[in-house]
């Protein structure tokens, strides 16, 4: 299996780990990631807030060259996943106003969690475990951004989806009931209003102890690195110890795959997964 | 009623309608028509009358009970003359004129005979399968056989089937896994033995050595993992295998009666499939011998099998329980050596089976490079299938050192574990196969790694070493591909000298296949195929070349499994079967490609598979079973785990528990057409499914829970006999939410409409939780609360006064769930504008209503339209036509309605179907004539009393003949006797003969419930010349054999008890005669408003007169004050636009 791979630029700098992560998973599993060739940027953070232009034009582009290349797209990084998604929509309504050639449409454009979800690859993932993660208990976190606006996003169940829960159960993983799977993080306001940050994922972080989770599990850059970086100052705050690490879904995958490199992914995190994968004897 | 010019008489009216939908607006609009001179036909899609109504607990404004309420309409629609009645059934077609419509009607099989049935409910207990009760809305489960609800009519039960399960059908011997795996689910174990047994004789050995591709097919893959069927089976066997050595027998082998008259069939070779074919045989009553070489039977089970996998023990209970059958053994004899066929023949076997297996190992002739293989001479080199063997028969080979075992099947693996347990200290496994080809299965190969044997894949032999005449190492050649293309065996090896290595060995085992051996074979036999190699069978028939003789097995199939060796057993039996009695052997034997059921729709706990427990590492040198059977609590747990995909099983316990012998399995879909004049439809609604409002939790939440989920948990019959409970943990919940508008109101959905009903039963819902809880507190988070009907608004003061409702605005946007509690977080803004969370105990969602699931299709097949939410267009003013002249509509498939409101405009709807088929009015009715009452009044009271039995139901806990020996002494009683169901049609006959012979004339039915049965049995007197009040029933059912289940005296004396009750009060009544009076056909409607210019211009249509009277000088009322209504249309330009549809001046 080949797919056209668009890293984006979160996963070439602060979630590198991610990107690692995934080829390393894709490879096991003999799926062939070819990078997107020539792409660019996808127009989230400032573009789609300021030009609504070049909120197309940007991820048209990269869409265009997808179309091409005609194989499916992996987009593992919500955010681009949401431009793409959203250019792929403008494009089939009127392509003449954005791209030089027609355009199909037949590109099908895929986060992680939904392009794993298939039956004959979560058997293929069952078969490539090595290291059940056998008793180590975590929610998933799926963010807003990959799920909404339905519309958009085409997601089969927005509210509650299962994707993510149905891959970390096949890598024996006891995954968490809980009702926080899609509510905002705040990622968006990290910078701007850490008020609003502290607020909202500290709400997560106590609703997914309540759940008995030990670490959270997601496939989206932003809510990682903002659930991952922010949690000592919530901590603080809140004068309370959550201790959660953040893991990438394909970190996970990778660890039970009997990957070993993954021990170097989450060097980069900042709540230290370590003592937490000792103690349920994967390290 | 058809003219000669073949049309119907009667203005080419036909005086009949078909009313679609049975529920209250259905039943209310088949009633009108039925009494006022038409024939109706009501269908209805579920196996019962009654609909949305009959699953409510209490009716809003007055809180009456809903069931109270709608049974004696039931009662009244199954008793009326002129209403046919057809449930489990679909409108697929419609043609013809207004008047004048030919309906075709799809009966779907509902595998229980209505006439038979009596609804006794032997066969509830006997069903094991369960499944979610659609009438309980998932809140409780029933049975795969099932009566809709208690008080159902028709009181017939009926049987929900899908497509076959999947787990049956890869199954080479059909057996039936979703019906073993649900008997053992329900505690039945020997049923679940007994079941396995019709189709696999080695329970036991399967149990164990079984591939299961049925567990490959098992739809709970979708979820987690597969139901472990297998290891279900062997608990089972197991089970069986226990009582038996404690002296019990739940499940005796079957025995046959053999027919020393049919002709005698011989069987050769006592392996799975000779054993299968000859008890088969058996059965059906021919004399068989069976021949097998060895001195034990068994085959390859006994030889090839290692009793760490396969204890001899175990294979021999199979064995004996099959031998019982009544097959004649002889062991030690060998085809060929000790008996040809010819002799068989001199012998008088008209039939042969072969089934020889593979007993000749393949060996290593071969090298890497194509040359011939050296050193497959040299000491120490075994095969093996000689070595199993050796081993099984206790030669006990012992091994030494190093071994090598050449092969990547099970054989090889067995080889590879028994070598462990000879004595060798390193076992190290050869095959060509890459890992993931490796023919044995997953689970074998990782028992052999566990037992630490060193698996080398992709490498060929080229060359056994030895140093003299002894073995002392094998030289390896990379193996580049073992499969071609095609999947076909074509090694090919990598002819790199660098890509080889060298083990060293001491013993190199051989397990690289296995053949048949002909040796016994003539060269010129004629059963040899054209090669001189093989014996050919058909595949289909497994007849030879010489059609006598049969083959099957191994033999054919080459090395396989025991359930497949089982499968051909019971083809070959059949054939023989049929070729002994002169029939086609191959017709009707092709087996359709069957669609396999899907996973049913609906949510699933997960739990683990279960995993037997194994034998320690440190336990396995000797011959110990490795895989130990699951305790009987697991397996009833994993058994809970399956899917019921078929629902039901066709296990026929129903079957064998019915008395009435009412159930018909293989009950076909009959397609029936009918004329009718007129069609009404009243397809009912649906409530919003709240999965599409993800965001609510619903599926997710156990605590959150549907409106219509509430009425039933409210209900007596519900999940919780009527106490107000939580799903979660089933306590009492004390603060309950309601969120209202979910999936009205809703432009998302789609659904930009207002339900009617939500904000009344909402408030009715919540008063009588508070009235079952006291101290409950009900909180409604609403939009804004529409209390439009009549005394709605006083309802609506009361529920806050008098209950303490509270009344929150807002639309709530997500429910939180709590983890540990289940409890339910919401947040809303209160009155002061603060975001405030609030915990509470169980969120009810105020569902919406939509149209019912078949009405598109519905709509097309009649050819009607549909407004853009699915509902039947009408028009604002005519809101009971629709699109189609002729078909009529009401209640919530034109719009949501209320229960009042779907009554009126059933009413509406019948009035016009009345106008339609005036003429035809009273053209095809029927009336039911009696014979002229006997005149009892001056005869002393002769009493008759009949008590029932109803199957078991009655009779296992009274003391039936008692009661009726109690009865005959009774005064003024001349007749008593039992019966097996009083409510049967030949029962009936029996009570007529009996007044009649002996003079009765008073008559005692002591039996189940008058609600349903009084009408029936006075029916009986009147048609017997009696008059029908001269009759009483004592309910010894309900009162007596229910509530002391398992007391017989108690039972026993209370049911004497009513007898007597009833007797002495039969003994006083007086005949009593119904009065009909005449009716002046004539009305007065007072008020000409648009109500009143409504009643009289449709009481006119239909045919009857009329007078409108009116005070004002002109009629229209306060329509005339209108400029406009809603729609636009302004009532003032005259009647004409107010009943478009109404000739001018009516």
């Amino acid at each position: 299996m080949e797919v056209s791979y668009y890293p984006g630029c979160s996963l070439e700098g602060m979630a590198v780990e991610y990107d690692r992560s995934i080829r390393a998973v894709c490879h096991a599993l003999g799926i062939v990631l070819a990078d997107l060739p020539d792409w660019s940027c996808c127009g989230a953070s400032s573009a789609h807030f300021l030009d609504e232009e070049l909120s197309i034009r940007l991820p048209a582009r990269n869409m265009e060259i997808a179309e091409r290349e005609g194989r499916e797209l992996l987009v593992p990084c919500s955010a681009c996943f949401q431009r793409l998604k959203q250019a792929d929509k403008e494009l089939k309504k009127d392509a003449a106003r954005w791209i030089d050639r027609p355009y199909e449409g037949k590109t099908a454009i895929w986060h992680i969690n939904e392009f794993f979800d298939r039956p004959e690859l979560i058997e293929a993932i069952k078969g490539k475990v090595r290291k059940p993660l056998d008793g180590l208990a975590g929610v998933a976190y799926y963010g807003c951004l990959s799920q909404r606006p339905p519309k958009v996003t085409d997601a089969p169940s927005p509210e509650t989806p299962e994707s993510m829960d149905r891959l970390l159960r096949a890598v024996g993983m006891e995954v968490r009931p809980w009702s926080y799977k899609t509510d905002c993080c705040g990622a968006s306001l990290t910078i701007t209003r850490t008020d609003i940050v502290h607020k909202l994922s500290g709400d997560l972080f106590e609703a997914a102890l309540e759940a008995g989770a030990e670490c959270m599990v997601t496939d989206c850059p932003m809510c990682q690195s903002n659930l991952d970086t922010r949690q000592a100052e919530i901590e603080a705050i809140r004068q309370r110890q959550y201790g959660l690490p953040v893991f990438y879904l394909t970190e996970l995958m990778g660890l039970a795959f009997g990957n070993y490199q993954a021990t170097g992914w989450w060097k980069r995190h900042f709540v230290d997964p370590v003592p937490l994968l000792r103690r349920k004897d994967l390290l | 009623m058809v003219d000669q010019n073949g049309q119907h008489g009667n203005g080419g009216k036909v005086g009949s309608a078909m009313v679609v939908g049975a529920g209250i607006g259905g039943m209310q609009a088949s009633l009108d028509l039925a009494n006022a001179g038409f024939h109706v036909t009501l269908i209805e899609q579920t196996t019962a009358i009654g609909g949305r109504m009959a699953q409510l607990d209490k009716t809003f404004p007055t809180n009456d009970c809903s069931m109270c309420t709608i049974s004696p309409k039931l009662i009244e629609v199954d008793k009326h003359l002129n209403i046919d009645t057809i449930t489990a059934a679909d409108v697929i077609g419609l043609e013809g004129e207004p008047g004048d419509f030919r309906v075709r009607v799809l009966k779907r099989p509902r595998i229980v005979d209505l006439d038979k049935c009596n609804s006794c409910g032997d066969c509830l207990e006997a069903c094991p399968v369960e499944v979610p009760s659609e009438f309980d809305e998932g809140t409780m489960p029933r049975k795969a056989i099932y009566k809709r609800y208690p008080q159902a009519i028709p009181g017939a039960m009926a049987i929900s089937k899908a497509e076959r399960p999947p787990c049956v059908l890869p199954c080479p011997a059909n057996v039936n896994c979703q019906g073993y795996v649900a008997l053992i689910a329900d505690g039945r174990f020997g049923e679940a033995y007994d079941l396995i047994r019709q189709r696999n004789p080695f329970p036991s050995v399967c149990g164990r050595v079984c591939h299961h591709p049925c567990e490959q097919e098992c739809n709970r893959c979708e979820l987690d993992e597969p139901v472990a069927i297998n290891n279900l089976k062997r608990f089972a066997a197991d089970w069986v295998a226990e009582r038996r050595a404690a002296g019990e027998d739940p499940a005796p082998p079957p025995v046959g009666q053999i027919d020393p008259d049919k002709p005698p069939v011989a069987v050769v070779g006592g392996g799975p499939a000779g054993l299968t074919t000859a008890r088969d045989l058996a059965l059906a009553g021919y004399p068989v011998t069976l021949f097998e070489a060895q001195e034990t039977l068994g085959g390859t089970m006994l030889l090839g099998i290692p009793e760490y996998r396969l204890p001899d023990e175990v294979l021999q209970r199979d064995i004996d329980d099959m031998v019982a059958s009544g097959f004649e053994v002889r062991t030690g004899v060998a085809m060929g050596r000790d008996f040809t066929l010819d002799s068989l023949k001199q012998d008088g076997y008209r039939a042969v089976f072969l089934g020889i297996g593979c007993t000749r190992p393949a060996m290593l002739t071969r090298s890497t490079d194509g040359s011939k293989m050296k050193g497959a001479e040299l000491d120490g080199v075994l095969s093996g299938l000689d070595f199993l063997r050796d081993v099984k028969l206790g030669r006990d080979p012992r091994l030494s050192d190093r071994v090598v075992v050449i092969g990547g099947g099970n054989v090889a693996i067995d080889v590879a574990m028994t070598a462990r347990r000879q004595g060798a200290e390193q076992v190290e496994l050869v095959c060509l196969e890459g890992r993931d080809e490796m023919p044995a299965h997953d689970w074998e190969i990782q028992d052999a790694r566990d037992e630490g044997v060193t698996i080398h894949t992709a490498w060929g032999p080229k060359e056994l070493v030895g140093s003299d005449g002894k073995v002392t190492g094998v030289k390896l050649q990379g193996c580049s591909r073992a499969f071609d293309d095609q999947g076909r065996f074509a090694p090919q090896f990598d002819a790199n000298p660098l890509n080889s290595m060298r083990i060293e060995a001491d013993h190199i085992i051989i397990a690289i296949g296995q053949q048949s051996d002909f040796s016994f074979l003539a060269p010129n036999d004629p059963l040899w195929d054209r090669s001189k190699r093989f014996v050919h069978a058909d595949p289909l028939t497994l007849q030879t070349n010489v059609d006598w003789v049969f083959a099957g097995g191994d033999m054919q199939s080459g090395p396989a499994s025991v359930i497949e060796a089982v499968a051909q057993g019971h083809e070959a039996a059949e054939s023989i079967d049929r070729f002994l009695r002169g029939e086609d052997l191959a017709a009707g034997r092709e087996k359709p490609e069957q669609k396999a059921a899907e996973t049913p729709q609906r949510e699933f706990l997960l739990w683990p598979r279960a995993v037997p427990a194994r034998l320690p590492l440190d336990q396995r040198d000797g011959y110990a079973e490795i895989e130990q059977t699951l305790d009987q609590s697991a397996a009833v747990t994993e058994a809970k785990r399956c899917l019921a995909c078929g629902i039901c099983s066709e296990c026929m316990q129903c079957v064998a528990a019915c008395t009435a012998e009412a159930i018909i399995h293989d009950m076909l879909p009959e397609e029936v057409t009918i004329d009718v004049g007129a069609i009404l439809l009243a397809p009912g609604f649906e409530p919003f499914d709240p999965l599409e409002r993800g965001e609510y939790g619903y599926g997710q939440c156990p605590n959150v829970i549907t409106s219509l989920e509430f009425e039933r948990i409210l209900s007596a019959s519900g999940p919780y006999q009527g106490h107000v409970l939580r799903p979660s943990d089933r306590t009492e919940p004390r603060r309950v939410a309601w969120i209202q508008c979910v999936g009205s109101r809703d432009i998302q959905t789609g659904n930009d409409y207002c339900s009617g009903v939500c904000c009344m039963y909402a408030i009715k819902e919540a008063i009588m939780a508070v009235d079952h809880v006291p101290g409950l507190e009900a909180t409604i988070f609403y939009n804004d609360i529409r209390a439009y009907g009549k005394g709605f608004e006083t309802y609506y003061e009361g529920a806050k006064q008098n209950y303490g409702e509270r009344f929150l605005r807002g639309i709530i946007s997500s429910v939180k769930q709590l983890q540990q509690t289940k409890n339910l977080l919401l947040s809303y803004v209160d009155d002061n504008g603060r975001v405030t969370q609030e915990e509470f105990d169980l969120v009810v969602l105020s569902v919406g209503l939509r149209p019912s699931a078949g009405t598109s299709e519905l709509a097309d097949v009649l050819g009607i339209e549909l407004n853009r939410f699915g509902f039947c267009r009408t028009d604002t003013l005519d809101p009971s036509r629709t699109s189609r002249p002729g078909v009529y509509v009401a209640g919530a498939a034109a719009a949501p309605v209320d229960i009042p409101e779907t009554v009126m405009t059933a009413s509406a709807a019948a009035a016009l179907v009345g106008e339609e088929l005036k003429d035809a009015r009273g053209t095809m009715i029927r009336e039911k004539t009696y014979p002229p009452e006997r005149d009892v009044s001056q005869e002393e009271p002769r009493i008759g009393v009949f008590v029932c039995r109803c199957g078991t139901n009655i009779a296992r806990s009274v003391e039936v003949p008692d009661v009726v020996e109690y009865a005959k002494t009774l005064p003024g009683v001349v007749f008593a006797e039992e019966n097996l169901y009083t409510c049967s049609t030949d029962t009936q006959l029996k009570i007529m003969d009996a007044i009649r012979e002996h003079g009765l004339n008073r008559v005692v039915v002591a039996s189940c419930t008058p609600r349903t049965h009084e009408p029936l049995f006075q029916d009986t007197l009147r048609e017997a010349g009696l008059n029908q009040h001269l009759f009483d029933m004592a309910n010894i059912r309900d009162q007596c054999s229910w509530v002391h289940f398992n007391q017989p005296e108690a039972a026993t004396f209370k049911a004497k008890d009513l007898v007597r009750m009833a007797v002495a009060r039969v003994a006083t009544l007086r005949p009593f005669q119904d009065v009909r009076l005449e009716v002046d056909q004539r009305a007065i409607v007072i008020g000409a408003g648009v109500a009143g210019m409504t009643a009289a211009l449709s009481l006119a249509e239909q045919g009857f007169e009329a007078a409108l009277i009116e005070r004002d000088s002109q009629p229209g009322g306060i329509a005339l004050r209108l400029r406009y209504i809603l729609s636009g249309i302004g009532p003032k330009k005259g009647p004409r636009l107010i009943f478009p549809h109404r000739p001018a001046g009516a």
